[in-house]
């Protein structure tokens, strides 16, 4: 088992490499927020994030069981605690994206970090710091970071 | 279900309102319906609330309907539905409200999801045809009346 989900950059979020399948709609809001994809005999569930109703996503996504893709498509009604009870913290991949260029930058968590896919702001601070590090200046990574940081800057 | 302490009664079910966008009559809606689901059916005087910052008014690419949530939620209610328990409010975020008659009015198709997600019930705006520039200004119309918009710090 890999573990980790295989993005490609300008992809959509919701089908993030050319094997992956779209394979349930859990949450849905101008596009699948939650969801599960199929890629290389594995399931993933992702989420949106951030950005639910914006232009520029932040994106995490974690390996499930079959079985609880069947869990989840079962108990939608208290969907966030249903990710809580089937995910298990330990494999997250992250992920910038916006409607125009689809994803832009991706990163694995690592097992020690223990962040869960529930976990907003520390997968927003995790991509916000690997972000400003690795982006290049005056790309289109970069403005996507610039816009997820007055996104997100307080109410 | 767990909701937001804010959560009125009628968070479920979509709450009619004394407000109308449309004067015209509403004919056969004398009681309450229900739908295979056991969720009640939609009546004209229903509020349908959209998340914004970004208030799409046409479909987003390679989708094809604009998303919204039955009842006149609350910022607070929208946050916790898309986004979950861990989403805190942010400077833009703001929601803005329909009504359904207005948008049928319109010329829209009103598809419901027919079940409950983290105790909200989505509601897909469709057209039969290409939606022009046109059908965008008569979505925006229609929710475009007096109080039908609620930010936290933003401006409209």
């Amino acid at each position: 088992m890999r573990g980790y989900i295989e993005l490609q950059s300008g992809a959509t979020p919701w089908q993030p490499s050319h094997d992956a399948e779209l394979v349930e709609t859990l949450l849905y809001n101008n596009m699948p927020i939650v969801g599960v994809v199929h890629q290389n005999d594995e399931f993933y569930l992702f989420r949106c994030v951030e950005g639910f109703a914006d232009t520029t996503h932040v994106w995490a996504y974690t390996p499930i069981t079959e079985a609880a893709l069947e869990f989840l498509r079962k108990s939608k009604d208290v969907l966030w605690s249903s990710i809580d009870q089937v995910t298990d913290d330990s494999r997250l991949t992250i992920a910038l994206a916006t409607d125009e260029d689809g994803i832009l930058l991706g990163m694995d968590l690592r097992k020690e970090k223990g962040v869960s896919i529930l976990d907003n702001e520390a997968i927003i601070s995790f991509l916000l710091r690997y972000g400003n590090q690795e982006v290049k200046k005056g790309s289109r990574a970069e403005r996507a970071v610039r816009q997820l940081e007055d996104m997100t800057s307080p109410a | 279900m767990a909701v937001p302490e804010d959560a009125d009664p009628d968070f479920q079910a979509g709450a009619a309102s004394r407000e109308t966008c449309s004067e015209r009559p509403v004919q056969g809606i004398n009681a309450p319906m229900t739908n295979p689901s056991g969720l009640r059916d939609l009546s004209r005087e229903d509020w349908l609330t959209q998340l914004g910052p970004k208030f799409y008014d046409h479909p987003k690419a390679g989708q094809t309907d604009v998303s919204v949530f039955v009842g006149r939620l609350s910022l607070v209610q929208m946050l916790y539905i898309v986004g979950g328990p861990g989403r805190k409010r942010q400077r833009r975020d703001a929601v803005r409200y329909a009504q359904v008659g207005c948008l049928q009015d319109a010329g829209f198709t009103l598809v419901e999801d027919n079940e409950l997600v983290n105790g909200g019930r989505h509601v897909r705006i469709q057209l039969h045809g290409e939606w022009t520039e046109e059908h965008s200004r008569r979505l925006r119309y229609c929710f475009s009346s007096e109080g039908s918009y609620e930010a936290l710090g933003g401006e409209r």
